[in-house]
């Protein structure tokens, strides 16, 4: 084992080699400047452009304050959601059990949030049984509360209630992330926080109000039919500025179009369009609004008159996709599955109101109007979104639809928490920053040591920059994020660093002034060292472990700095610098530079 | 010859200077505790909810005053403007306690005026609500009424001329963009008032003063996450503490704990009173400032016991007398000393090149660190051993720590061991 610190030292420097070209596609990326990094936060596979064909592509991802973007806490209210259900079922007993022609004085819902209860009272007992016994499957979802002779109280299916509680934020996440999808943000992170709170970054992201918009969509979505008889509208005057009659084209009914003044709010103006048509609706019919041409965006509204009755809601959706029209047209379609009480409601909706339209309303807009093509059984039903259009123009369409319908309802209604919008400027300035302080807090430190420990000390040097390669390169292949707080943390572990090979580097000048010769020394250093060493790793690392299960956002960032950053420490401080030393002392010289 | 800040052949008597030194200990949190309860603290908005925002100002450089002058006059009472410290970039830190347009007090004000307003109709059914899922809305609740046409353009008006809030009319000086009626309910229709949001308000007020802004970061906080923050941040930090001493007093002994704790607490909370004396904000990042403080902290308190430790007789069975143990401490605090100082001094360069080079944010966490790293030197080089020292004095007889006659004066005792 005449040579067997070459050997060791080949493997430290193999080991940095490995390193580098783990952090290679880092420095290329925080190197780019700002037209570069837009078009490779547009489009992630262009990043490859810049690398050598050979190159992976893994890399640190700056956080949001290194980089811009929206941060954004959500509440999730799993009471509300609760509530909300509740009411939704009540609505629907009532309105079946007048269909039904059951006799009974009221149902209607009591109390507020996860107390609210369905009401139903009835003239006499007799009415109150026969509704129990007709209504069987409406009430599958409720539980019995409390009765009396004339009057029962239902309240949800604790059992319901319970995976409503279990689900809601999971569901919750998984919907918003099929909505950020959507967006064409480049590695957004959405994750759960606490027991109802889910935290999302959009890195590079700067329209936080769209984002919002997008995401907090308590998105209701409803099912109504379109009235083709409608024809009230013709007979209006005085309308107001900007709206324009039309008779009905197609099918559907007549309808107004309304121009709105700033298409970006469009509520005033259709809020008095809507005051307008109050009182001259019929009965039985309801006005809500749909863009006239969605791809346009060009501020025209036009009226759907719609029978009152809301028929489904997205509860009945079990599934949404896309796939084609049959099995040998492959026109785009979307395709939908739905819940085994939908199913029943949706072919008898289909046998009821064939080669009529019926209207796809997402939070009160009318999304699309397709037509029952024809009776719809087994659960599953097809939206043909209709020639005369170019085939990418369907597919494009079909998408759309497929993900209003999957994103559908969020289960429970959210509230935005926090919020957060970083500018670009402001993170690059903080980069900057940063690397300028590195760099002069790194020259010092370098200064100090070389002049105080001489040879030793560039040992203790070489040791901090294997250290920090380790470590951004461990981070570069796992893609982890970098923060503020996380450059805090990456600090504190090459001080640790350096402050190890201090403690060995004073403990072998001991060695030395015990008369031992240096290579003696260097051995016993180490060793004298090492409880003190690994004493000090393990706390913060415990430490760090703490916080990173507990902490949040900025809190565990630095944590996991900690966490990675002290076993790379020990690594070096322990390990490689001691190649060196031995590297340096293996003929057994007289003195050492210490 | 390798140079040395500090020769080992002369040691230095730290068990002399431990009394006065530990009353300092002892004196830092307790001035930190008062100086906070005095002045308080500049608590950021992850603390204590609001909304903060971040702007350069692209054609004039306004004064503080100037800036305050145009936020009081736009309604928003608590504030609070930073100038960054970057000359010429002309950026500023805006803090507003509200998240919306409109206060506590105007939602008392309005609730009022609406119950005047409709004051045929039962009062009890009429309430004003916050909107939390918006933050720029509020709920007006009012008993159905058959026109609701009339109603809501009665509402408007009301709400127009009573309030002190005017309507969207295109102009700048509206705050309300519309009120729109929802589907009557078990007898009450609700009435979504849209306010215009806190940072266009703010913005809209700055632009017709200042001229063109641009806004770097905009940030909203809920008071209710806030409060959930500060909880979950305490939190975090207890259980780090707590683990890591139970670590200590497992891989040490009982005597070695409490000083460890004596050390953090004055290195954490003289690193926390930077924090109350220079105003820094104290947000989250803050708390990676004093959890980095409090690591190294650790860290330093650990290096000497285990220098302590092995300095100490190892033989269990032979009983140790004091002055055996007092001259152990004292011998290992010197042997460490040179350790101390240089890891101090390193820290402390990379520390204070961070203060002086990156702005914002960093420059008070750096800020931070530089007073932490500066303590964490003393409290391993005193606080810490001086702690360990008073509890095996006052009970190391349990383990067999024998007093050393009592008529003998302290530095009598060390002069015979040194």
């Amino acid at each position: 084992m005449k040579h067997s610190w070459m050997w060791k030292l080949l493997a430290s420097f193999a080991l940095l080699g490995l390193a580098v070209y783990a952090l290679f596609p880092t420095i290329v990326y925080f190197n780019l400047d700002a037209d570069e990094l837009k078009k490779v936060r547009e489009n992630p596979a262009a990043f490859a452009d810049y690398l050598p064909s050979w190159m992976h592509e893994r890399h640190i991802v700056p956080g949001l304050d290194l980089q811009g973007g929206v941060f954004l806490a959500l509440t999730v209210d799993v009471d509300k959601a609760i509530g909300d259900k509740t009411t939704r079922i009540s609505d629907r007993v009532a309105s079946t059990a007048k269909e039904k022609k059951l006799p009974f004085v009221k149902i209607d819902t009591q109390g507020d949030r996860e107390e609210t209860v369905l009401l139903a009272t009835f003239a006499n007992s007799k009415d109150l049984d026969s509704f129990e016994e007709q209504m069987k499957n409406e009430l599958q979802n409720l539980q019995k509360a409390s009765s009396t002779d004339t009057s029962i109280t239902y309240r949800l299916d604790p059992n319901l209630v319970q995976a409503m509680r279990r689900d809601a934020v999971d569901q919750t996440i998984h919907t918003i992330r099929t909505r950020i999808d959507s967006m064409g943000v480049t590695e957004p992170s959405i994750a759960k926080r606490g027991v109802n709170q889910i935290q999302i970054q959009l890195p590079g992201y700067d329209k936080p109000d769209r984002a919002k918009a997008l995401i907090g969509r308590t998105a209701q979505l409803e099912f109504q039919i379109v009235d083709d008889q409608a024809n009230f509208m013709k007979d209006l005057k005085d309308l107001p500025a900007g709206v324009e009659y039309h008779p009905s084209m197609g099918g559907g009914g007549d309808f107004l179009t309304v121009k709105v003044t700033n298409p970006k709010n469009a509520a005033p103006d259709l809020d008095r369009v809507k005051e307008y048509l109050k009182g001259k609706i019929p009965e039985g019919n309801v006005v809500k609004f749909g863009m006239l041409n969605k791809k346009m965006h060009d501020g025209v509204y036009r009226t759907y008159t719609l029978l009152r009755r809301v028929e489904m809601t997205g509860d009945d959706l079990v599934e949404v996709s896309i796939s084609q029209k049959s099995a040998t047209d492959s026109t785009p379609v979307v395709s939908m599955v739905f819940s085994r009480a939908g199913a029943q409601i949706f072919y008898d909706l289909s046998k009821k109101y064939l080669h009529r339209q019926f209207a796809i309303i997402l939070e009160d807009f009318v999304d699309s109007a397709p037509v029952f093509q024809s009776e719809i059984s087994g659960g599953r039903a097809q939206i043909d979104i209709g020639g005369g259009r170019t085939r990418d123009e369907i597919a494009e369409e079909v998408r759309d639809l497929t993900l209003v319908l999957k994103s559908g309802a969020l289960p429970a209604p959210t509230t935005f928490s926090q919020d957060m919008t970083v500018g670009p400027t402001l993170g690059a300035e903080a980069v900057d920053n940063g690397k300028k302080a590195f760099a002069v807090g790194g020259l010092l430190i370098i200064l100090f040591m070389v002049f105080y420990y001489r040879v030793a000390g560039s040992i203790s040097i070489i040791g901090m920059i294997f250290n920090v390669i380790f470590i951004l390169a461990a981070m570069a292949t796992i893609g982890a994020t970098i923060t503020l707080p996380g450059v805090a943390g990456l600090l504190l572990t090459v001080g640790m660093a350096v402050d190890t090979n201090v403690i060995i580097n004073e403990r072998i000048r001991e060695e030395l002034r015990r008369g031992k010769m240096p290579r003696s020394a260097v051995k016993s250093g180490y060793e004298a060292a090492f409880s003190a060493v690994i004493d000090s790793h393990v706390t913060t690392f415990i430490g760090g472990l703490v916080l990173f299960n507990f902490g949040t956002g900025p809190v565990q960032n630095f944590a996991a700095m900690i966490l990675i950053g002290t076993v790379f420490s020990i690594f070096t401080g322990v390990v490689i610098t001691r190649v060196f030393f031995e590297a340096l002392t293996h003929n057994g010289p007289q003195t050492i530079s210490i | 010859m390798s140079i040395r800040f500090f020769d080992p052949k002369n040691e230095i008597n730290f068990v002399k200077l431990f009394k006065p030194l530990l009353a300092v200990a002892a004196l830092v949190p307790v001035a930190a505790i008062v100086g906070a309860l005095v002045f308080g603290i500049n608590w950021g908005i992850d603390f204590k909810g609001g909304a903060e925002m971040q702007v350069r100002f692209l054609e004039q450089d306004p004064s503080t005053e100037d800036i305050i002058q145009v936020l009081s006059a736009a309604g928003f009472e608590k504030h609070q403007v930073q100038r960054y410290d970057d000359p010429g970039k002309r950026k500023r830190l805006i803090r507003v306690e509200r998240l919306a347009t409109f206060s506590a007090n105007d939602i008392k004000n309005i609730d009022a005026q609406v119950k005047i307003g409709f004051a045929s109709l039962d009062q009890k059914a009429i309430k004003v609500n916050f909107n939390a899922n918006r933050s720029d809305r509020l709920d007006v609740v009012l008993p159905e009424s058959k026109d609701v046409a009339a109603q809501r353009a009665e509402l408007t008006k009301l709400l127009d001329t009573k309030t002190g809030f005017h309507l969207w009319k295109n102009d700048r000086g509206s705050n309300i963009e519309s009120v729109v009626p929802a589907e009557p309910k078990n007898g009450v229709i609700t009435y979504d008032v849209h306010f215009v949001s806190v940072s266009d308000t703010i913005v809209t007020a700055l632009t017709a003063k200042f001229g063109k802004i641009e806004v770097d970061s905009i940030q909203f906080v809920d008071s209710q996450i806030s409060d959930q923050l500060r909880t979950d941040g305490a939190l975090a930090v207890l259980y780090a503490l707590l683990a890591i001493l139970i670590y200590i007093a497992i891989r040490f002994d009982f005597f070695f704990a409490p000083g460890a704790i004596v050390a953090l607490i004055q290195d954490t909370f003289g690193a926390f009173m930077v924090f109350v004396i220079a105003r820094y904000e104290f947000d989250l990042p803050s708390v990676a400032a004093l959890l980095t403080v409090l690591g190294v902290s650790i860290n330093n308190t650990i290096v000497v016991y285990d220098r302590i430790r092995e300095t100490m007789p190892h033989d269990p069975k032979k009983p140790v007398d004091e002055a055996t143990v007092t001259a152990a401490v004292n011998k290992a605090v010197n042997d460490t000393l040179s350790r101390t100082i240089n890891t101090t001094l390193t820290t402390v360069i990379a520390a204070v090149s961070l203060w002086w080079f990156a702005g914002g944010v960093i420059s008070s966490f750096a800020a931070v660190l530089t007073v932490g790293l500066s303590l964490g030197a003393l409290s391993s080089t005193f606080a810490a051993p001086a702690t360990y020292l008073f509890m095996r004095r006052r009970y190391g007889h349990l383990i067999g720590v024998r007093n050393v006659g009592r008529g003998q004066s302290r530095e009598d005792k060390l002069k015979g061991v040194v």
